[in-house]
């Protein structure tokens, strides 16, 4: 076993997990000796604890110290064996990484709070579900090597089909199996991947290695030093695509995402839509691009449409939903749509608009979700037609909803313009068809949004029940405004998160043969030769 | 005396035991005395066990004696068995504590039985082998009909017989046809014999393989397994997932290497037919396999149409098994035997006394009223279905690179195709244990000798589906190393 301390992101990512299974191996070890449980609230208070303790590690111990300068992966760490051609885990961060884990880890505290009424009847199933979820999560999102992406994307499948099974209400079985079997052709497809790519490597690098950067103490290649036939990267390109947008999720691969919404808590819908979505564009950004380059940028045009027909089907389908986690479900199956047209343009500003879009409608669902939540709380349902007029007796909740909204739509000064309109400067490079098919779905999504804020907040209050319902208290503002907050700074003042994405978004692009690094680098030294790498006598 | 006969002598000596104690009524009914019987028998075959071990050859070493011979790759082949029936041992006090009948008879049927696949393993001769078959075959058919009580039990033992029937018949066919082309009946010579006679050659290769291919329950030769799982008593259905799973295979790997023509048109012919041959059954095998298990109710049906899709797995590995297929092929018999032999111990333990646990909707409450069993019971399901961070997972990743590797991706798709057919249909049972149990009964206690197993069991499968992540330097390295060497004794 090969471990080194000093490497923080081990930690961030083992340290939920192994506090889960320690409360469960206390709790099994008090089983047999007959002693009683611990209390729901040490459950609580660990669960908690441990989601801030993760993030404080993320921010203080990997944003701050984070170069923005500096390209290539930071942070790297190995736990495995030292002989390359072992599977291990192989951690590190880029500016990419370094916002989808900070926004994890930061979420992950937040689903445990919006969910305390929803679990009170299942406290120890629900920290242990989210823990668990945390840190596979952020295994996922630093992973470096297929093989760990693989082993982590795995295992956040099991908290998930542990929940909705177990407490998914009604339909529960339906939902937990549709979501298991969407998942296991995901989890199939990534699996051809590694068994193709660990041979390849081994017939050319001498090493069945899947790692996509060479620490600084060991030789040998690395994943981007493969040469890839045209044919074999369409075939692998195509089904890594496939396996990865089960879960983005893309339409018409989207089908288990409204249900599961529909019947998670709150805080498990946080995850769902960020980390869990998070995950997915990750491995497209950091896997199917860089290693299939000629491959993917053919399938531009194709993933482009792809993802404008996918924003525009959800905002049409969310137009007729009536119940608000459904609804919200089918705009984050549209959004996808829309990061997946930003990735398509294969650019710098079309992947930097992508991520940001990514980032910023994760925090904005997370925070309409939060806000569902304390609705559903309040009134017992969150059917559409039950409210109306709220913004009278609930303003903050009002005001809130209109943030989070107006973000999702793209307005001016918030997290989602940034996106938004980077991904649009990107696809003028790609097609200007596309781009004003984009501007027409956006047209459409922001139709619906505004109109089931007016239908929720605005009018008179019809209903007696909404008249005297209750504002958000302390708690509630308190995690909105941890929502919120990052949404107006990132609208505000961009510069801090583009210096961070863009040189890893520029990386990206060398990697595939199509941008130049500004420096040169031992990190970009790694990356392989460029452009592109097809197989000696492979038409380009 | 080779050491693979020691638990045939162990049988008869059970038997003598089990005699002299005597055929009273008081002896055949009381708990106490059936109890005492039970451990004596059972100390009788553990040391048999043991002493098969003992007297390994170590290393290169090769022991030899009346057409039987102890080579590096019989031993690994023959310590894997052993030590997964060490397990079945522990699993079969369940079945005598609950049926309150006398082991004697069970106990010797299995170890002459496991003497037979033993002796198959080590056989250098093919007529050796097909007496050791028979050997090892037999027993079975009364052990699986031992619960008389149900009629699946009796219904089960019938098509076992003629399953074995008609691969006896086979299997000799081919001896015969491959003596008349080329004189000889030992692997050592038929390794480059000249052939006289090609078709005959052809014909007896194919029988014999074909023949061997119905032992393993490769299909179209299948059908008997889920029947047998359903009816027969766990630890019966747990030896044939182990020892006759494992020594079959093996014991087809072997004669994969040593049949080879000295006539290089002959044996190239060979060569190429062979895996165009195998891989078409594995993927028949596995595609159906999986299949029927996602339309499964019945536990044990279910349990049994997911071991027909790991057959298919194997035989995936036979494709290259001339290259890495080989050494994948051990590791996938190991963790194929683990899982199985756990899966039949949960549902075992989930069944006492009256058969509660049949279909998989009385699994509906078991993660709330024994977690513990519940999550072993899931960690043995995905690593059946090849979920990472499993020694299943490990296991399908070595056959699948192998099969890569041998250059047919076609067949890589069709293992991962059925890597989802699997997957969904765990998944059933994996959800229906989350269901609340809406009024049915508290689960059975598991015995203590069912937890000795479940633990077992559990600790191998995590540990060896870790184990990549903790390097060449700890057992599981020592492990691989070890399995390699013995392969290469066989290509040698």
């Amino acid at each position: 076993m090969n471990f080194q301390f000093d490497h923080i992101l081990l930690v961030v990512v083992a340290l939920p997990a192994s506090v889960a299974l320690l409360l469960v191996a206390i709790g099994l070890a008090q089983g047999f000796t007959g002693l009683p449980q611990l209390p729901e609230r040490v459950w609580k208070a660990a669960g908690l604890a441990v989601g801030f303790a993760t993030f404080a590690i993320s921010l203080f111990g990997i944003a701050l110290p984070f170069d923005p300068e500096t390209l290539g992966y930071q942070f790297v760490a190995t736990l495995g064996g030292t002989l390359s051609h072992e599977p291990r885990l192989l951690l590190g961060v880029d500016g990419i990484g370094l916002c989808f884990l900070l926004s994890t880890a930061g979420l992950a505290p937040l689903a445990i709070l919006s969910s305390r009424a929803e679990t009170e009847e299942s406290v120890r199933s629900w920290i242990f579900v989210v823990l668990m979820l945390e840190s596979s999560l952020l295994g996922a999102i630093t992973s470096l090597n297929l093989y760990g992406f693989l082993f982590f994307w795995a295992q956040s499948l099991l908290p998930i089909l542990h929940w909705l099974g177990r407490w998914g209400g009604e339909g529960r079985a339906r939902i937990a199996t549709r979501v298991w079997a969407t998942e296991s052709v995901g989890l199939a497809g990534l699996l051809f991947v590694v068994f193709v790519l660990s041979e390849m490597s081994d017939a050319q690098l001498g090493q069945a290695s899947l790692d996509l950067v060479r620490p600084i103490s060991e030789s040998g290649g690395t994943l981007l030093d493969l040469r890839i036939g045209l044919a074999d990267q369409r075939m692998l390109f195509a089904i890594l695509t496939v396996a990865l947008v089960t879960r983005l999720p893309l339409v018409p691969l989207h089908f288990w995402l409204p249900q599961a919404h529909a019947s998670s808590p709150t805080g498990l819908s946080i995850l769902l839509a960020t980390g869990f979505v998070q995950t997915a564009a990750i491995g497209l950004l950091r896997f199917a691009l860089p290693l299939f380059p000629e491959a993917a940028f053919e399938a531009r045009p194709f993933l482009a449409t792809i993802g404008i027909a996918a924003l525009a089907y959800a905002s049409l389908v969310a137009l007729v939903q009536k119940e608000l986690k459904r609804l919200l479900a089918y705009t984050s199956v549209g959004y996808a749509g829309f990061a997946m047209f930003g990735i398509a343009t294969m650019n710098d500003q079309g992947l930097t608009g992508a991520v940001v879009q990514l980032l910023t409608h994760g925090l904005a669902t997370a925070g309409l979700f939060m806000l569902i939540g304390a609705l559903a709380k309040r009134r017992g349902t969150t059917e559409v037609v039950a409210f109306g007029g709220l913004a009278r007796p609930m303003p903050v909740c009002a005001a809130f909803f209109g943030l989070m909204v107006f973000s999702l739509m793209g307005f001016p000064l918030l997290g989602g313009f940034i996106g938004d309109l980077f991904v649009l400067l990107g696809s003028l490079d790609l097609s200007r068809e596309l781009a004003i098919a984009a501007l027409a779905s956006m047209g459409i999504a922001a139709s619906y949004l505004l109109w089931v804020q007016r239908r929720v907040f605005f009018g008179p209050v019809d209903e007696p029940a909404n008249r005297g319902l209750i504002d958000l208290d302390r708690i509630e503002r308190a995690m909105l405004l941890t929502v919120a907050i990052p949404i107006l700074l990132i609208g505000v003042y961009p510069n801090p998160l583009l210096r961070r994405i863009e040189p890893a978004v520029l990386e990206i692009l060398h990697q595939m043969g199509r941008a130049s690094l500004p420096i040169d680098t031992p990190a970009s030294a790694s990356a392989g030769p460029s452009p592109g790498r097809l197989a000696p006598g492979e038409p380009g | 005396m080779s050491a693979v006969l020691i638990p045939a002598l162990g049988a008869l000596l059970v038997l003598f035991v089990d005699a002299l104690a005597g055929s009273g009524a008081k002896a055949r009914t009381t708990t106490r005395a059936s109890a005492l019987s039970g451990i004596r028998l059972g100390v009788i075959a553990v040391l048999s066990l043991l002493a098969v071990l003992l007297m390994l050859p170590g290393g290169a070493g090769v022991a030899s004696s009346g057409g039987l011979s102890i080579d590096a790759f019989a031993a690994v082949g023959i310590t894997l068995i052993v030590a997964l029936c060490f397990l079945v041992l522990a699993l079969s006090l369940t079945h005598f504590g609950m049926a309150r009948s006398r082991p004697g008879e069970p106990i010797a049927l299995w170890l002459f039985s496991l003497s037979g696949f033993l002796a198959a393993l080590a056989s250098e001769n093919l007529l050796v082998l097909l007496l050791c078959l028979e050997l090892a075959w037999l027993p079975p058919l009364a052990l699986v009909a031992i619960d008389s009580r149900r009629l699946s039990s009796s219904e089960s033992s019938i098509k076992l017989f003629f399953a074995h029937a008609l691969a006896s018949l086979i299997f000799a066919h081919g001896v015969a046809f491959l003596f008349l082309a080329t004189g000889r009946l030992d692997f050592e010579l038929l390794a480059g014999a000249t052939v006289v006679r090609p078709l005959l050659f052809e014909i007896g290769t194919a029988l014999l393989i074909v023949g061997l291919v119905a032992r393993c329950a490769i299909a179209p030769f299948h059908p008997f397994t889920p029947d047998v799982h359903e009816g027969a008593p766990a630890f019966v259905t747990a030896h044939m997932a182990t020892a006759a799973q494992t020594a079959c295979f093996l014991v087809l790997l072997r004669l994969l290497h040593a049949i080879l023509p000295a006539d290089p048109a002959l044996a190239s012919e060979l060569a190429r037919r062979l895996p165009g041959l195998l891989g078409f059954l594995a993927c028949l095998t596995l595609v159906w396999g999986h299949a029927m298990a996602l339309i499964q109710v019945g536990l044990r049906r279910l349990v049994g149409w997911l071991a027909v899709g790991q057959v298919g797995f194997l035989t995936l590995a036979l494709v290259d098994a001339r290259g890495p297929g080989a050494e994948a092929l051990v590791g996938a018999l190991l963790a194929t035997g683990i899982a199985i032999v756990g899966v039949l111990t949960t549902l075992s333990s989930l069944s006492h006394h009256e058969r509660a646990c049949e279909h998989v909707g009385d699994l509906a409450g078991m993660s709330s009223q024994s977690p513990a069993r519940a999550t072993l019971l899931a960690l043995f399901l995905l690593s059946l279905a090849g979920f990472p961070g499993t020694m299943g997972f490990v296991a399908r990743r070595d056959v699948l690179t192998a099969v890569e590797h041998s250059g047919h991706r076609g067949w890589l798709l069709a293992g991962v195709v059925a890597t989802v057919l699997a997957l969904t249909a765990v998944g059933r049972p994996l959800v229906a244990m989350l269901y609340p149990s809406e009024g049915r009964r508290d689960a059975s206690r598991a015995l203590s000798n069912e937890q000795v197993v479940l633990v077992v069991c559990g600790l191998v499968v995590l540990f060896l589906g870790m184990a990549p992540l903790f390097g060449e330097r700890t057992l599981s390295g020592w492990l691989t190393r070890w399995i390699a060497e013995g392969v290469a004794s066989l290509r040698t």
